[in-house]
C-alpha cells in the first residue's frame, strides 16, 4: 500500500514534467515522443522496482520516519526467568489496513465504473449494419449506426469502425479522412495503449494527477492520428474542415476512439503549428527520457551506516553466542493469531545467568511467571508484506539515544513472515527494511548499556538473528549478524558468558 | 414516423418474404447484416413494439403492418431518438477530453481553420 502511494507521487511529478514539456514544446516535438513519455509515466505508476540510482531524488527526500504505531500485534514479555512469552493482542485494524481496503473499493469501483459504461455502449453498437469497407482498411470491418455522435473505432481483438449513418458520405473527401484516421489508431495500438490507461488511471483512481494524464494522452493519441493521415494525404486544409464537420454534425465509450469531440480546437491548432523535426524530437524524448528515470529510480542508495566510531567488526565464529539469557520458544508464536492480551507486563533485567535452552522443534511451552510491575512495554509490529516494508518499532518511555547503526545482512527469505524483536528493549531499538533484494538493513538506536540480541520469529521458528553490546560510552560492538536462509537457521543458543562491562 | 437503419432492415425481410417466423427473420438478418440471434430477436420485438410488426402466437409470426410503399411516404417528422447522452457517457467523455461545442466554440473552429494552410 504504501508502495503504491510512493509509487503514485513519483508518477504525479513526472506526470506534471511531461505535462510540461508537451505545452512548451507541443509543436515542435512528434507525438509519438510524448506518448512514449506518457507510457514511462505509466511504468513508474505500475512497476515497484526499477533501478537503484544514487542521483535518485528519493536520496533527498528524508527517511521515511517510523510509523507510529498503533497496532499491538504482539507483546514480548520478558519476565525475569528469562522465558519471554508472546502475548497477541485482538487485532486492531491499523491505519493503513483501512487504506488498503478504502483503495481496494475506489478501484473496483473505478473498474465497474468503466465497464458498465462500455457494455452499455457495445449493447447499442449491436444494432449497426455493415457496410462494404474500402481496401485500406484492411481487416478492420465497417459499420454504420444511425444516432451515433461521431465516428470511432472500438474493438480490441476485431477492430470495428463505426460510423453515424449521416456523416460521412460514402466516397466523400471526410470518408476517406475519418477512416484513415480510425485506422491509424488501430494501427498504433491506441486502443490497447487507452486500456492501459484506464486500468492504471483505475489503480491510482485517487490520484487526480493520472486522470490529467489519461486526458492529455487521449488527446495526443488524437492528434498523432490526425498529424499521420495528413502526412499520408498532403491535403491539411481539407482535413480540418472535416474535423469541423465531425464535431459540428452533432461517447466515450472508454476503449475506442472518437473522431470528434476531443478538444477539436486543439487538434486543428497543433494541425495549423505543427513543424516537428523527428531528429529533434527523438533527441528530446531520449534525454527526458534519461532525466526521469535517473531521478525517479526507485530506491535511494542506502545510506552509508554513520556509527559513532567506525569499529572493525570482531570476527567471530560461525556459532557466536548471544550473551544473555536465551528465550526459549514461546507459547503460540503466531502473531497472526488472536490471543486477546491479559495484560502488558514489563520487561525486567535480564539475568546474567547462562541459560541455555537449544531451541530446536517446537517443543516444551515457556512458562510466564511472575513479573515486577510493568514499566515498560516493548510493542512490535508485525512486517508488512510488500517487499519494502519495514517493521516498526519503538520503546516506550523517553531514553537518550546513545548512538545508531546501520548493518546489512543478506536475508534469503521473505522477511515479511518473520517478526523481529529484541529482548532489550530498554537497550536498543531498531528497523528492519529491504534494501534491495534478498538484502536487509537493520538500523539500530541504542539507548542503554547491555547486550540485547535480535530474533527472527515466524509462526514455526525462533531464530536468532544477532547481538549487540552496547558499551557506557555510546560505541557498540556487534557480534554477528546471522545469515537467515531457509537450510540455516540459528537454532542453536550457547552459552552467555561474557559479563556485561 | 421514421424507420431507423436497423429497423428498415428488419422489414425488408419482411418485406421480401412476406409473414414469416422470428427465427426465420433472424436466420435471414444473421446473413445479411451478421446479427447475433439475441441482437435479431431484440431488434424484432422492438418493430414489434412500434406497431410495423404484428406478431401472431403460438409460432412467433410476424407480418408486416405497412407495406414498403406506405413506409416511403412518411416523413420525418421527430427529432431523431438519440440514445447517447446518458450522463454517465458525457462525464466519461469529458474525461477522457472530448466535450460537445456549442455555438461560439464552432465559430471559433471555423476561425481556426483559416490558420490552417496546405503544406506545399
Amino acid at each position: 500500500m504504501m508502495q503504491l502511494l510512493m509509487m503514485s507521487v513519483t508518477g504525479s511529478v513526472m506526470i506534471l514534467v511531461i505535462a510540461l514539456l508537451r505545452v512548451l514544446l507541443q509543436n515542435k516535438l512528434h507525438r509519438s515522443v510524448i506518448l512514449a513519455l506518457w507510457f514511462l509515466a505509466v511504468l513508474r505508476l505500475t512497476v515497484p522496482l526499477f533501478p537503484q540510482s544514487s542521483a535518485s531524488v528519493y536520496n533527498v527526500l528524508p527517511q521515511q520516519a517510523p510509523a507510529s504505531v498503533t497496532v499491538t500485534q504482539s507483546v514480548i514479555v520478558m519476565p525475569s526467568s528469562g522465558a519471554p512469552v508472546v502475548y497477541t493482542d485482538a487485532p486492531a485494524l491499523s491505519w493503513q489496513e483501512i487504506l488498503s481496503i478504502l483503495w481496494l473499493i475506489g478501484c473496483v469501483a473505478c473498474v465497474m465504473f468503466f465497464t458498465v459504461v462500455h457494455i452499455r455502449a457495445r449493447l447499442r453498437y449491436r444494432f449497426a449494419i455493415p457496410e462494404e469497407a474500402p481496401s485500406y482498411l484492411g481487416k478492420a470491418k465497417l459499420r454504420r449506426l444511425e444516432g451515433l455522435p461521431s465516428p470511432l473505432v472500438y474493438g480490441l481483438l476485431r477492430p470495428t469502425v463505426l460510423l453515424p449513418t449521416e456523416f460521412p458520405r460514402k466516397d466523400s473527401a471526410e470518408y476517406e479522412h475519418v477512416l484513415r484516421h480510425e485506422l491509424r489508431h488501430v494501427r498504433n495500438g491506441d486502443l490497447w495503449y487507452k486500456l492501459l490507461l484506464l486500468l492504471v488511471t483505475s489503480l491510482h483512481w485517487f490520484n487526480p494527477f493520472v486522470w490529467l494524464m489519461l486526458y492529455l494522452a487521449s488527446q495526443d493519441m488524437e492528434m498523432r492520428c490526425d498529424a499521420q493521415v495528413v502526412k499520408e494525404l498532403g491535403a491539411k486544409k481539407a482535413y480540418a474542415q472535416t474535423l469541423v464537420h465531425a464535431e459540428v454534425g452533432q461517447l466515450n465509450h472508454l476503449v475506442q476512439t472518437c473522431f470528434a469531440f476531443c478538444a477539436t480546437g486543439r487538434r486543428i491548432r497543433a494541425l495549423a503549428r505543427a513543424k516537428t523535426h523527428l531528429l529533434r524530437s527523438v533527441l528530446v524524448c531520449v534525454v527526458t527520457a534519461a532525466l526521469l528515470l535517473t531521478c525517479f529510480a526507485t530506491s535511494r542508495n542506502p545510506s552509508d551506516p554513520t556509527p559513532i566510531q567506525q569499529e572493525e567488526i570482531p570476527s567471530v565464529s560461525q556459532t557466536t553466542e548471544p550473551r544473555t539469557s536465551v528465550p526459549s520458544r514461546a507459547t503460540e508464536p503466531t502473531t497472526e493469531t488472536t490471543q486477546t492480551t491479559q495484560e502488558s507486563s514489563s520487561e525486567t533485567e535480564p539475568t546474567t545467568e547462562p541459560v541455555t535452552e537449544p531451541v530446536t522443534e517446537p517443543s516444551t511451552e515457556a512458562q510466564p511467571t511472575e513479573t515486577t510491575p510493568a514499566t515498560e512495554v516493548y510493542v512490535q509490529t508485525e512486517a508488512q508484506s510488500q517487499p519494502t516494508a519495514r517493521t516498526a518499532s519503538f520503546a516506550i518511555g523517553s531514553h537518550e539515544m546513545l548512538a545508531t547503526q546501520t548493518r546489512r545482512f543478506p536475508m534469503k527469505l521473505n522477511f515479511s513472515h518473520y517478526t523481529f524483536y529484541t529482548d532489550r528493549p530498554d537497550c536498543i531499538d531498531f528497523d528492519i527494511r529491504s534494501c534491495g533484494l534478498n538484502e536487509y538493513e537493520i538500523i539500530v538506536r541504542t539507548y542503554d548499556t547491555g547486550t540485547a540480541n535480535i530474533y527472527a520469529m515466524d509462526i514455526h521458528q525462533l531464530y536468532w538473528v544477532g547481538s549487540i553490546t552496547v558499551y557506557p560510552s555510546g560505541e557498540t560492538e556487534e557480534l554477528t549478524f546471522a545469515e537467515m536462509n531457509g537450510d540455516t537457521p540459528s537454532i542453536t543458543i550457547p552459552d552467555a558468558t561474557v559479563p556485561i562491562p | 414516423m421514421h424507420l431507423t437503419e436497423a429497423e428498415r432492415k428488419v422489414m425488408e425481410v419482411v418485406w421480401a418474404n412476406g409473414t414469416m417466423t422470428a427465427k426465420a427473420i433472424a436466420a435471414e438478418l444473421s446473413e445479411r447484416v451478421q446479427w447475433s440471434k439475441t441482437t435479431s430477436y431484440t431488434m424484432v420485438s422492438r418493430c414489434v413494439d412500434k406497431g410495423y410488426l404484428v406478431r401472431k402466437d403460438p409460432n412467433y409470426t410476424c407480418s408486416a403492418a405497412y407495406t414498403r410503399e406506405e413506409v416511403s411516404h412518411w416523413e420525418t417528422d421527430e427529432l431523431l431518438e438519440n440514445n447517447f447522452h446518458g450522463s454517465a457517457d458525457l462525464l466519461v467523455a469529458s474525461l477522457v477530453g472530448q466535450k460537445k461545442l456549442n455555438l461560439k466554440e464552432v465559430e471559433k473552429l471555423y476561425h481556426l481553420l483559416q490558420e490552417v494552410e496546405d503544406t506545399p
